[in-house]
């Protein structure tokens, strides 16, 4: 936890007389110094709603947690916060400190900050425009005291509008994005779209996953493709992004996320979560070779 | 007999690192791997819920524990009663028993956070 100095105390006070420039810059740092303590960001995005990014990323979460890595997830879906009732952990009251605010603190010690926290109740919106949504996105970076991370989560809204955009601005340092889709054409057409965005911002892909893949009949066995298949890997050759695994349809999964507990946390041995593992395996070798060829290029350059 | 702390009621369950928070205490026998889930009243307690997990898994006949942390009043009571703790473990429940039979963890001597610590995780 950093404790603020007289020093910074002065310069903050200075910030509110001086020019809104010099207190943006604050700010900035500010976001810079929390950043520095996070070793891994991943995004989760999606071109559609709906194909379950909050669960990838939940389930993202909790296998890394479960291997006793620091976790915490930025749910920066502003309008439909949903990781927190996947981590039944809904509308708990955040407390603050000299640090900031303390994120809320889930199973397997997972730190969240969402904007449920922060609505007075269930029914509530959030009626927002884009200057205060990047406001809030900068803040639940900046003045929350997320402490040492190893990895970070960041739950996106679909599409390419004002949170994704803000948080690409606000980390531009960001390991990759994962990007969710389900079988579908008309994901595939939407997801494309996704893609071009992460590469004009300049943020490595890590992979696609193709969530909702087929239904396995518990009575008969027989594979039904409920919304068709192979869109994820049809866009994943077209735009040569790397493919991570694809993701079956269980209820067990609905039942599990209504009861705060991921399937990855409640048992492993079920089919979608062998077919998760499988995909964590191939983020987490992204990762390794991320980090090996960032390590070469400072090598390079002294 | 061996109990392990963890977040839901089955063998791939993943260990809950909060030893007298944890949902479930799986009593299980690390030779043919059967197993009983007893769910932890002291979920939500105010205080005390180390002790009171560590007089549930006694009771049971534990003679090991595997957990991630353990605080000051659950260490003094498990130890009180013989049992045998194992700190610092991750994964799920059947992994964690595995790689205790192979002897890749050491027992703690020591609690490993202070009191309080699995109530919300804020001071």
């Amino acid at each position: 936890m950093t404790k603020t100095s007289p020093k910074q105390e002065s310069i903050t006070n200075q910030a509110t007389s001086c020019s809104t420039s010099t207190a943006q810059k604050e700010q900035e740092q500010k976001t810079q110094l929390k950043l520095e303590k996070i070793k891994h960001k991943i995004a989760i995005i999606s071109g559609k709603g709906g194909v379950g990014k909050s669960t990838v990323t939940a389930n993202l979460a909790m296998a890394y947690a479960s291997e006793g890595h620091k976790v915490g997830i930025l749910d920066a879906d502003l309008h439909g916060p949903c990781i927190p009732k996947m981590l039944g952990i809904e509308r708990q009251p955040l407390k603050s400190g000299i640090a900031g605010i303390f994120p809320a603190v889930g199973k397997l010690g997972i730190k969240v900050v969402s904007m449920d926290f922060f609505l007075p109740s269930d029914e509530a919106p959030l009626i927002w425009r884009g200057p205060l949504k990047m406001r809030a996105i900068e803040q639940f970076i900046g003045d929350v005291a997320w402490g040492e991370l190893d990895y970070l989560f960041i739950d996106l809204p679909p599409g390419t509008g004002d949170e994704p955009l803000s948080i690409m601005h606000f980390i531009p340092d960001m390991d990759g994005v994962v990007i969710v889709t389900m079988p579908s054409e008309l994901s595939e057409a939407i997801v494309k779209k996704s893609v071009t965005f992460a590469k004009e911002t300049g943020i490595p892909v890590i992979g696609i996953v193709e969530n909702l893949s087929g239904y396995v009949c518990p009575d008969c066995g027989k594979k039904v493709d409920i919304f068709k298949s192979g869109g994820g890997k049809r866009i994943s050759d077209a735009l040569s992004v790397p493919y991570l695994g694809s993701i079956p349809i269980d209820p067990r999964v609905c039942i599990d996320s209504d009861s705060g507990l991921p399937f990855m946390a409640a048992n492993q041995s079920l089919p979608v979560a062998k077919a998760f593992i499988e995909i964590v395996a191939k983020i987490k070798e992204f990762l390794s070779v991320n980090q090996f060829l960032s390590n070469q290029e400072k090598k390079v350059k002294p | 007999m061996i109990c392990v702390s963890a977040i839901a009621n089955n063998l791939d369950a993943a260990l809950d690192p909060r030893f007298g928070r944890c949902a479930y205490f799986i009593i299980l026998n690390p030779e043919n791997m059967q197993f009983n889930a007893i769910p932890n009243s002291g979920v939500e307690a105010t205080g005390g819920a180390g002790i009171q997990a560590a007089q549930t898994i006694a009771d049971k006949g534990a003679k090991t524990v595997i957990t991630g942390n353990v605080g000051p009043n659950a260490f003094k009571a498990l130890s009180a009663a013989g049992i045998e703790i194992v700190t610092g473990a991750s994964g799920t429940v059947r992994e964690v028993v595995e790689k205790y039979k192979k002897g890749q963890y050491c027992k703690t001597t020591a609690p490993t956070v202070s009191g309080h610590h699995g109530s919300g995780g804020r001071q």
